[in-house]
């Protein structure tokens, strides 16, 4: 939610590429089996989105995400709620069904890239393929990038991309992301 | 124009730009697209090393990667590169260079007088100095790097940058020459995602020397052509200057793009090298032929060159390599060298073939021109020593294992062009897997069947006709393009018009009969760099070396820098002639990566300095540096070690931390510990079978300390976990155990435990945690705390309230890793630093100490708690570490059954114990080996080492902890611990526990 | 550098996951009624196998499932890839 990284912006390649932290996001981790309908059901109710059940993608409203982390973990981001609001709604909406419920808000924050060279100077520390038809819109993966785990976000139609990190790794990963970026196209 | 071996016209270097360097402190001048050989050769420098074992002038002998003997240092000072070739190294403005083959010079070589010693120095020579004693070594050694002419690295800190690059293609081409671009083009043309890349300064090949037309255009004009329209489609890199060095498992390939060594130093910007770890769906391999030497006596004289190599410096540089040539062939492929030195005015005196009866296209045309053939002849030997001045030809005998008689003829000359045949560069297929076979027809290693997604085609695959490297390219580049799903097939045009093909005829001859009256295959050289001559080879066979991997290291054929990509071949086949067995069972040597030497700078990339490994920090890492505190590594995390005052040492500031711990209150940040959110019906049971103590009967509200084994029975993690529900439990592990615990933990609940209903989060970033410590947190406690009731009676040692801290809601436990009353308090991250801030405030008139780990673990030995890690190898129990009653009688858990074997009942088991040193003043070494008596001589049994040693403030003396063998039972005794320095100092083993073993304190 | 198709993820690079070994060691579900060489076995003693080899791999950096990856140690050429818990997964 608070903003971790020193300077919120970095410009590079000459203004054609900008990283900046998205700070203010609140993040949930959801764990639940994804065959009850309730799991599914309780992210609607709280999120007004549809559990996303396929590999490697993401489901998104105006205001919030909810990432697929694995068949039985999803991340949820929201802009507006409150991580307290959306882990009572969930557990609420739950009931007594077998699920974890965890804000990990101060753990997690967001890096965005933007620009033309964004992908590129991801290529150099992440083995994951990057081209807009392998990696597009609504497609996410948990991977590592230089050698702190990351989750990378394609953003649409574009060559952006947003990566949510977790809070210790954030500064390495600024300082690493500075310097792939010291002699993008 | 002060080259005078330049020719007025042709070639790809412009005259215009004139480009001054330096070899061997001479200035030269060379033209803009010129290598530093063929600048060399421009200036009529042939002469360009010596040897390194017979310290014989050598020459330029060819034209890329295979360049045995022009290996130089490049620049000066930080930037200094040694063993470059030659052949590959673009002169820039400033270029300075010397070769690394000729100590003390060039032109006077003392070591060259020692060429009378060069029976010395026979085959094995390496071999039998490392083999008897090791004495015979040390002498040898300075001697023999001097004089191995081997460069040297630099000493300074490499200044340039370099990155990496991961990239996915469907189609990988590796070598733009014809083959390569035809395989690209179509594949590119079919929609695929392409990346071609050739190690050269321009793709092309051997098109960028050819004689022949494609689609009626000259080959430049087409190679012109083909990479516009590959530059004009999308998703296809064109990587110049970039060598295929390594193919790996799953079409994983390594390719080093040279950026900037071509540029003056001046406008050189950017990564010096990137290496790009390509992932490819289908690989190409179009990495060509190499020209295969003959091998006579007296080859390796300076102007004996590979015939295709004078073929590329006349036509692609320009240069005329001498003015009286005579070739020297068992095959077509070199009379366009003939036709390509007639075009530049040189004369060539003799065109000596070693077949009966020659023929080809090549040939025909040479003919026509007027040649002096000599058929069924050998050059035999060679005059000249710096300089090739005639070649002495004889008749070969019918199997050209002899002559026919013993007349010769000497023919004046100054240049020789040899062409052994082709050996296709099968170098990556057989790093992809593959076994290369030998086909008796080009007499020559080709690749056998495909290991990977892969197709050689053209050169590399045994097919030396361009027009058959035209079509297998175009043909290996639809097909692989069809399997990654891009069919546009129907819309193609058609491919490069078709050449008249031609039979490839030549006729084995890996060794040319010794001249009469010589000595067998003496000053025959098969690799040059290293001086492996046939006659050492022919020993080698003698005296009972008969595996080619034992040849290769007893000869060091095949050893050097080159690896030997010229005369590996034709050892091969004298070894299997000497054997009396075929060139197919005799086999080849593993080709391994690199394909050619890779700078260090290169791998290591931007993995340097602070991006080498994450460094992770703490929410409260701002605070830390602002107070000065000094930091050390604890797994990837930084972590504050002191945070001396101005003026203060190291000792200083830990007995200042310590002492405030111990008398008032000092705190800590603990954020690093590993933290896991465990949530399910079967929560509880599962701690049960993961920890060795009972968690069924820990109460909500409550914690409870854990110790988790391997199934050998071994301790490998502890930590403190809470239960804050029915169903959820917080638990705590070791900063750097903390990702093998939670790998452990899924991996039983996802393997072998699926019934267990339980969810597992890990939460260690979200959480910080402080450690509140001394007689005085609880009255800090109160201060920033109101909804909490820290009563003794009402908040006992080893639970936990949930409450408001400073307005932040936090979690309090009463857990002590001091022996003190102490509370640990656990907030979101983002609070961190202001729920810090606020317990300093309210500590500050208690005198509260922020302190590191050094007082740490000063605190928590005194009090005999172990660190996992540093007390415990993996090798102790907790039975060793004296933690028996931890140990639940009653359940099963992860490691219990281990506990009955014999070896972890063993009396003798080492086990913990502290150490109390005999001086007062030494704090024993951390690591020092025990000894039982002060007297000595290694080899020595030792009993045990030191895990832990501080000098303990509360005590006012050190105490150390250790791990020795029966160590319970011998409480009391005297050991000695070693210094490392060959003395020892005596200590008494004691109980672990130095301070308050009752635990009055924490629970106060 | 090995590709490795998870089963949930897809095809990831090695770098992304962890190898824990041949599969299918059964533990003895009372340990007690083993002898310490049965025990001993179960901890220590592995085939080695040259060829098609069943193994336990995590996918550490990505949806951090446990599966199976039956490899060939000789070729490093994989076979295929089984979730844990599927028909005949023994883990
Ligand atoms: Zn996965």
């Amino acid at each position: 939610m608070a903003e971790i990284l020193r300077s919120a912006l970095h410009d590079a390649a000459g203004g054609r590429l900008q990283i900046e932290e998205i700070p203010g996001l609140h993040y949930v981790s959801l764990r639940g089996d994804p065959a009850a309908p309730a799991v599914a059901g309780a992210v609607t109710d709280v999120l007004k989105i549809a559990l996303p059940l396929r590999p490697n993608t993401l489901a998104a409203s105006e205001t919030a995400k909810v990432f697929w982390l694995g068949p039985e973990e999803w991340l949820l981001v929201s802009l507006s709620q409150s991580a307290a609001e959306i882990v009572s709604g969930l557990r609420l909406s739950l009931g007594g069904l077998h699920s974890a419920v965890t804000d990990v808000t101060s753990g997690c924050t967001t890096i965005r890239l933007r620009g033309a060279g964004s992908r590129d100077v991801l290529a150099k520390g992440c083995t994951l393929d990057l081209h807009p038809r392998a990696f597009g819109d609504g497609q996410c993966a948990q991977t590592l990038l230089a050698k702190a785990p990351v989750l990378i976000e394609a953003l649409p139609a574009t060559q952006d991309c947003q990566l949510i990190v977790r809070r210790s790794y954030a500064d390495y990963l600024w300082h690493w992301l500075h310097d792939a970026s010291r002699w993008a196209q | 124009m002060t080259q005078p071996a330049r020719l007025r016209h042709g070639g790809r270097i412009n005259r215009d730009r004139p480009v001054a360097f330096t070899f061997n402190g001479r200035q030269y001048l060379g033209c803009e697209g010129d290598t530093l050989a063929s600048a060399l050769l421009a200036n009529g420098v042939h002469m360009v090393a010596r040897s390194w074992k017979y310290h014989r002038p050598r020459g330029i002998v060819g034209a890329g990667a295979e360049e045995p003997n022009a290996i130089v240092q490049l620049g000066e000072g930080s930037r200094t590169v040694p063993n470059a070739r030659a052949t590959q190294v673009e002169i820039h403005e400033g270029l300075i260079a010397r070769s690394v083959n000729c100590w003390p010079g060039l032109e006077f070589d003392l070591l060259s007088l020692n060429g009378l010693f060069s029976r010395l120095l026979p085959a094995g020579f390496y071999y039998k100095t490392f083999m008897w004693p090791k004495s015979f070594w040390r002498h040898y050694e300075h001697f023999i790097r001097k004089a191995a002419g081997l460069g040297e690295a630099p000493t300074e800190r490499d200044p340039d940058y370099y990155e990496k690059f991961n990239a996915h293609c469907d189609v990988l081409v590796a070598g733009a020459g014809p083959a390569g671009l035809t395989a690209a083009l179509a594949a590119a043309r079919s929609g695929a995602r392409v990346i071609i890349a050739d190690e050269q300064s321009e793709p092309g090949g051997s098109l960028l020397h050819a004689r022949e037309s494609i689609d009626g255009l000259p080959a430049v004009s087409w190679l012109r052509r083909t990479l516009a329209e590959l530059a004009a489609i999308p998703d296809v890199r064109v990587l110049a200057r970039s060598t295929v060095f390594g193919y790996h498992d799953h079409n994983f390939l390594a390719i080093a793009e040279r950026l900037t060594d071509h540029l003056a130093e001046d406008r050189r910007r950017g990564p010096r090298e990137r290496i790009w770890r390509v992932r490819a769906k289908q690989v190409i391999l179009a990495t060509g032929a190499c020209e295969r030497p003959l091998v006579f006596t007296n080859n390796d004289r300076p102007g004996v060159m590979l015939a295709s190599a004078i073929s590329i410096y006349t036509r692609r540089y320009a240069v005329r390599t001498g003015n009286n040539a005579v070739i020297f062939t068992n095959n077509d492929s070199a009379y366009a060298t003939v036709l390509d030195l007639l075009d530049a005015g040189v004369r060539v005196a003799a065109v000596v073939d070693a077949r009966e009866q020659p023929r080809g296209p090549h040939l025909e045309a040479a003919r026509q021109r007027g040649i002096n053939l000599m058929a069924g002849s050998a050059i035999v030997d060679v005059r000249g020593r710096r300089r090739v001045q005639a070649a002495v030809v004889a008749s070969l005998g019918a199997d050209a294992n002899g002559l026919r008689g013993n007349d010769t003829t000497v023919v004046d000359c100054d240049l020789i062009g040899v062409s052994g045949g082709h050996s296709p560069v099968v170098h990556l297929y057989a790093q992809s897997g593959g076994r290369p076979l030998f086909d008796e027809g080009l007499a020559a290693f080709v690749p056998g069947p495909a290991v990977q997604t892969q197709r050689s085609v053209g050169g590399c695959r045994g097919s030396f006709a361009l027009a058959d490297c035209l079509r297998e390219g175009y043909e290996a580049g639809t097909a692989a393009a069809r399997e990654t799903g891009h069919d546009a097939a129907a819309t193609l045009p058609p491919g490069p018009g078709t050449l008249e093909r031609h039979d490839y005829t030549l006729r084995p001859l890996w060794r040319v009969p010794d001249p009469p009256g010589h000595a067998r295959g003496a000053r025959q050289f098969l690799d040059l760099q290293n001086d492996v001559s046939a006659s050492d080879v022919l020993l080698a066979a003698r005296e009972g070396y008969h595996s080619v991997e034992h040849v290769k290291r007893y000869t060091a054929l095949g050893f050097g820098t080159d690896q030997g990509k010229l005369g590996n071949i034709n050892g091969l086949a004298i070894l299997a002639q000497a054997l009396g067995q075929d060139i197919a069972a005799t086999g080849t040597t593993t080709f391994r990566p690199n394909y050619t030497p890779v700078t260090f700078g290169a791998i290591a990339g931007r993995d340097l300095g602070d991006l080498f490994e994450p460094i992770r920090l703490t929410a409260l890492h701002a605070w830390h540096v602002e107070h000065g505190a000094e930091f050390e590594n604890v797994g990837q995390w930084k972590r504050p070690w002191y945070y001396p005052k101005p003026g203060e040492s190291m000792h200083e500031a830990v007995r200042r931390e310590c002492h405030a711990a111990r008398n008032a209150v000092a705190m800590m940040d603990a954020s690093t510990l590993g933290k896991i959110d465990i949530q399910g019906p079967d929560a509880a049971e599962f701690l049960n079978r993961v920890y060795t103590n009972n968690w069924h009967t820990l109460k909500v509200g409550q914690c409870r300390y854990g110790l988790m084994l391997r199934e050998d029975g071994m301790v490998m993690d502890d930590g403190v976990t809470s239960r804050l529900g029915e169903n959820h439990f917080y638990m705590t592990t070791t900063t750097g155990g903390a990702a093998r615990v939670y790998a452990w933990l899924e991996r039983w609940l996802q393997t072998e435990w699926p019934e267990l209903k339980v969810y597992l989060t890990s939460v260690t970033d979200h959480w910080a945690t402080i450690a509140v410590v001394g007689p005085r947190s609880r009255e800090v406690m109160k201060g920033v705390c109101g909804d909490i009731d820290f009563g003794a009676a009402s908040f006992p040692f080893m639970s936990f309230r949930d409450g408001t801290v400073a307005e932040v809601a936090a979690r309090v436990a009463r857990i002590s890793f001091s022996g003190e009353l102490a509370y640990e308090v656990s907030v979101p991250a983002d609070y961190a630093r202001h729920v810090w801030k606020a317990l300093m405030a309210a500590g500050a008139p208690h005198g509260i100490t922020p302190y590191g780990t050094e007082a740490m673990h000063v605190l928590r030995a005194e009090k005999g708690y172990i660190i996992v890690g540093q007390d415990t190898d993996g090798s102790l129990t907790p039975q060793d570490l004296g933690m028996e009653w931890i140990v639940s009688k009653t359940k099963d858990f992860i490691g219990r059954r281990s506990f009955a074997r014999a070896d972890t009942a063993r009396p003798d088991r080492k086990q913990l114990v502290g150490l109390q040193s005999a001086d007062p003043a030494l704090v024993l070494p951390e690591g020092g080996q025990i000894v039982d008596r002060p007297q000595w001589t290694a080899p020595v049994q030792t009993t045990g080492h030191v895990t832990s040693s501080y000098f303990s403030d509360a005590l006012g003396r050190p105490i150390a902890l250790a791990v020795l063998q029966s160590g319970r039972s011998r409480i009391g005794q005297t050991i000695y611990v070693t210094l490392g320095d060959g003395r020892v100092a005596p200590a008494t083993i004691t109980h672990p526990v130095f301070l308050d073993r009752e635990g009055k304190r924490q629970h106060g | 550098m090995l590709l490795i198709p998870c089963p949930w993820c897809g095809p990831r690079a090695e770098s992304e996951f962890a190898c824990g070994g041949e599969a299918g060691i059964v533990r003895p579900g009372a340990p007690d009624a083993v002898s310490d060489a049965e025990w001993a076995d179960y901890l220590f003693m592995r085939t080695n196998h040259r060829g098609l080899h069943r193994e336990q791999w995590w996918h550490a950096h990505g949806c951090r499932r446990w599966f199976i990856v039956r490899r060939d140690t000789v070729t490093c050429r994989i076979d295929g890839v089984e979730k844990m818990g599927s028909a005949g997964a023994a883990p």
